[in-house]
C-alpha cells in the first residue's frame, strides 16, 4: 500500500502490520496527552511535585533523555567536523534519536513549566545568572538545528526526492550541514554542561553543591563528559536492537568498534574526574558546608550502594570493556557494556534530581518521599510513544541506514522468481 | 530585562550571555536562509536536472554504478565517479585514445539485439541519428523484455525540452512506477509512433558524436552481459530450468516472474532510480 514511499532496495514489513505496532503506542501517546492536557489546564497539582519536591519524574527524565541523546551531536561532531568518515552510516539514524530526545525533551519541560502560551518569556526577560536560562536558551536552538538536520533526511524520502525543488534544497542544506554539526557541538556543550551545572550551584543542597572553576561548578564538566560517552552507546543500542527486530545488518561492524571505543575513552576520563571530584566533595567541600557526607548515604534506600553502583559498576566497569579491544569486539561484550553505560548516566541524573531534593539539607527537614502521580508516569509514557512512533515511521519511510542492503540480507530468503522464469530455451 | 522592557539596564553579563546567543540564533537562521536562496537560485537555473541525477547517482549501489571499463575487463573494480558522464572523465579519455573501446560490430544475447550504429544510455535506452541531425531514442531490448507491455507510458509533448540523465519518459508496470533516464538534451520534436510507442524524435543540442557517454561498438557486450549477470543474481541464488548459460533467451514478460516488491527493486536497479 505504501510501497511507493519506502526507499528502493529496503525490506520493511507490511504495512498492515506496520498499523498493528503502531496501533498501542498510538494509545498510550493520546493517553499521555490527556495526562499532559490535565496538568496543563488544572495545574501541577495534578502531580505529586510541590514546593519542597520541585523537581520529580519530569525532571529526571528530561536530564537522562537529552544525555541519552548526546550522540546526535556527538556523532555530528566526529563526522562533519573531525571527519570521521565511518560514521556517515549512522548519522541519520543519530539525528532522529537526537531529535526523538530534544522534542520530547521540551515538550515535556513545557508540561512541567506550564503556561505555555507565555513560554517567550523565558527569550524576552531572561535571567543571565541562571543555568536554567542557559538550559533553555540552548536546548530551544539545538532543537531547531535537529530540525533542520532532519528535514534534508525527510526530503530525501523515495516520493519526495522526485520533487526537484526539494532535492535541491536538501542538497544545499547537506553542503551547510558542516555549519550546523559545528553550532549543535556548540549549543549541546553547554546545555549538557548547564544541566549539571544547575545542581552543582545550589549551595542550600550539600549533597549536590560542587566547587569548580570560574561560575562553572564541576557537575558542568561532567555532564559534558557522561553526556558524551553515553551518547554512542545509546546509539548503538538502538541500531542493535533495530537490527534485532529487522533481522538485518544495518552498518558495518567496524562501527561499533569505533563508537564503543570513542565511548570508552571518554567514560574513562569521566570515570577518573568522577572519582576525583567524588573525594574532593566527601574531604573539603561538603565538610566546609558543615556536613558529613556519609550522613547523606544513610538515608535509606539511598545507600552508599547508589554510589558504588554509578561510579564501578556502570562506571569503571564498562569503561574497562569498550577500552579492550578484545572485549569490545564481542558483541555480548560490548552490549553489556553499553547497557551499563546507559545506566549509569540515567542513576547519575536520578541521584542528581531526585535524591538531591529528598535528603535533608536541615536538621529539622524530615527525608521526603515522593512517587510520581498517574499523570506524571502517563506524560512520562507519552514520550516514550512518542519517541517510539517517531523512530518507527522514520526507518520505515526515510532511509536511515545508507548501507542497509536489501540483497543482502536476502541471500538466505527463499527464492522468488527462479532463472527458469526469466529465460526461456530457443 | 531587554530594551523597552521596564527596568532594564546593560550589564556586562547581557552583553556576553546575550550576544553569545543572538550570535548563535542568527548563524542557525543565517545558514537555513543560505540553503534557501542558494536552492532558489539553482531552481532557477537548467542545473536541477543534472543535480538531480548526480544526487541519485551517489545513492546508488556500487554494482549500478561500475565503470564501463571495469565491465569490460580493462580496470578492475572500478566505480565510475563522473555520475556516468564520459565526457569529463580523464581515464577514459586515455583509454578511448589506445584505442581499447573502439569497435564497430554489434551484439546478439539472450535474444536481445543491439545494433551497431546505435548508441546506447547505461538507462537503458539507446539513440540512433538520422541524416537531418536528429535524433530517435528508445527503450533497448532488455528494458522491452522487463517490461513486456506497459501498463501506461507517459511521453513529454513536442515542443519539450529534455536534457542528459534527465526524465526522458515515464512508464508504469505491474504497479511500479518508473521513470527513463534521456540519453541526449535536446527539443523533442516527435513522441510516440504506433509501432514505438516509447520512442521520441530529437532535436539534439550537440552532435552525436560528441556524445561520449553513450555505450557503443565494444562496449556494448560486456555492458548488457554485466546487467544479464545482476538480474539474474536478483532473480535467483539456484539455477533452475534454462539459464543464460544454456543459451536461454530472457522471456518476453521478465515483470511476472517477480512479486510486486521484488519487481519494485529490478525496476529501480536497471533504470537508476535510488
Amino acid at each position: 500500500m505504501d510501497r511507493h514511499l519506502i526507499a528502493r532496495g529496503l525490506d520493511r514489513t507490511s504495512f498492515s502490520r506496520f498499523c498493528l505496532w503502531i496501533l498501542p503506542w498510538v494509545g498510550i501517546l493520546a493517553f499521555g496527552i490527556y495526562a499532559a492536557a490535565t496538568c496543563l489546564i488544572s495545574g501541577l497539582n495534578r502531580t505529586n511535585m510541590d514546593n519542597r519536591f520541585a523537581f520529580g519524574l519530569w525532571i529526571f527524565l528530561d536530564l537522562t533523555v537529552i544525555a541519552l541523546g548526546a550522540g546526535a551531536f556527538f556523532t555530528g561532531f566526529l563526522l562533519y567536523i573531525l571527519r570521521k568518515r565511518e560514521l556517515k552510516s549512522v548519522i541519520n539514524t543519530a539525528v532522529v534519536i537526537g531529535l526523538t530526545c530534544y522534542s520530547g525533551a521540551v515538550a515535556i519541560l513545557a508540561v512541567d513549566v506550564g503556561q505555555p502560551l507565555r513560554a517567550w518569556f523565558t527569550f524576552w526577560h531572561p535571567n543571565v545568572h541562571s543555568m536554567l536560562t542557559e538550559v533553555t536558551f540552548c536546548i530551544s536552538c539545538y532543537l531547531c538545528v535537529l530540525l533542520i538536520e532532519y528535514l534534508p533526511l525527510v526530503l530525501k524520502n523515495r516520493k519526495l526526492s522526485r520533487i526537484p525543488s526539494f532535492l535541491v534544497f536538501e542538497f544545499e542544506m547537506h553542503r551547510l550541514m558542516y555549519v550546523l554539526a559545528g553550532v549543535g557541538a556548540f549549543l549541546s556543550f553547554f546545555h549538557q554542561g548547564s544541566l549539571g551545572g544547575l545542581y552543582g550551584v545550589l549551595q542550600g543542597r550539600p549533597f549536590a553543591f560542587r566547587e569548580g572553576i570560574a561560575i562553572w561548578p564541576s557537575t558542568f564538566f561532567l555532564f559534558i563528559l557522561s553526556a558524551l560517552a553515553v551518547g554512542p552507546c545509546f546509539l548503538m543500542l538502538m541500531i542493535w536492537l533495530v537490527s534485532k527486530a529487522s533481522r538485518k545488518r544495518l552498518v558495518a561492524p567496524g562501527v561499533f568498534n569505533l563508537l564503543g571505543r570513542i565511548s570508552g575513552i571518554i567514560l574513562a576520563v569521566y570515570v577518573l574526574f568522577k572519582a576525583v571530584d567524588t573525594l574532593i566533595w566527601m574531604n573539603r567541600t561538603a565538610i566546609a558546608l558543615g556536613t558529613h557526607p556519609f550522613e547523606f548515604y544513610a538515608w535509606k534506600p539511598f545507600g552508599s550502594w547508589i554510589l558504588f553502583t554509578e561510579v564501578i559498576i556502570c562506571g569503571l566497569f564498562p569503561a574497562v570493556i569498550l577500552l579492550s579491544s578484545r572485549l569490545r569486539r564481542r558483541e555480548p561484550w560490548l552490549l553489556t557494556a553499553a547497557v551499563l553505560v546507559c545506566s549509569g548516566v540515567g542513576l547519575n541524573r536520578f541521584v542528581m534530581t531526585i535524591q538531591t531534593l529528598a535528603l535533608p539539607t536541615l536538621p529539622f527537614d524530615p527525608f521526603l518521599n515522593y512517587s510520581p502521580s498517574w499523570q506524571e508516569v502517563a506524560t512520562f509514557l507519552a514520550l516514550v510513544s512518542y519517541g517510539v512512533l517517531l523512530y518507527s515511521f522514520s526507518y520505515r519511510y526515510l532511509n536511515l541506514f545508507p548501507e542497509e542492503q536489501r540483497v543482502v540480507s536476502r541471500a538466505s530468503e527463499t527464492v522468488t522468481a527462479p532463472d527458469s522464469a526469466l529465460f526461456k530455451m530457443t | 530585562m531587554l530594551p523597552g522592557v521596564n527596568g532594564f539596564q546593560w550589564q556586562f553579563g547581557h552583553l556576553v550571555f546575550l550576544g553569545t546567543f543572538f550570535a548563535v540564533v542568527v548563524v542557525i537562521f543565517s545558514t537555513s536562509a543560505l540553503g534557501f536562496l542558494r536552492s532558489f537560485k539553482r531552481l532557477g537555473s537548467d542545473e536541477n536536472e543534472a543535480l538531480m541525477w548526480k544526487h541519485h547517482f551517489m545513492d546508488l549501489p556500487q554494482e549500478e554504478r561500475a565503470c564501463r571499463h571495469s565491465m569490460s575487463g580493462e580496470l578492475k573494480g572500478r566505480i565510475c565517479p563522473n555520475a556516468f558522464d564520459c565526457r569529463q572523465c580523464s581515464t577514459h579519455r586515455s583509454l578511448v585514445q589506445l584505442g581499447s573501446s573502439a569497435g564497430t560490430q554489434g551484439e546478439e544475447l539472450a535474444g536481445m539485439t543491439y545494433r551497431s550504429d546505435r548508441f546506447y544510455h547505461r538507462g537503458h535506452t539507446w539513440v540512433e541519428e538520422h541524416s537531418d541531425g536528429t535524433v530517435t531514442i528508445g527503450l533497448d531490448d532488455f528494458a522491452t523484455k522487463l517490461f513486456g507491455a506497459p501498463d501506461e507510458i507517459v511521453l513529454p509533448q513536442p515542443g519539450d525540452r529534455i536534457t542528459t540523465n534527465g526524465v526522458g519518459w515515464r512508464v508504469r508496470k505491474a504497479g511500479v512506477d518508473v521513470r527513463v533516464l534521456a540519453p541526449v538534451a535536446g527539443e523533442v520534436l516527435e513522441a510516440g509512433t504506433p509501432e514505438q510507442p516509447w520512442s521520441l524524435r530529437v532535436r539534439p543540442e550537440s552532435p552525436l558524436s560528441e556524445a561520449r557517454h553513450l555505450l557503443s561498438g565494444d562496449d556494448i557486450g560486456p555492458w548488457i552481459r554485466h546487467e544479464l549477470g545482476r538480474l539474474q543474481g536478483m532473480a535467483s541464488t539456484v539455477e533452475v530450468g534454462a539459464v543464460l548459460a544454456d543459451g536461454g533467451e530472457l522471456v518476453d514478460d521478465v515483470s511476472t516472474a517477480f512479486d510486486q516488491r521484488d519487481w519494485d527493486h529490478v525496476c529501480s536497479s536497471f533504470f537508476l532510480q535510488p
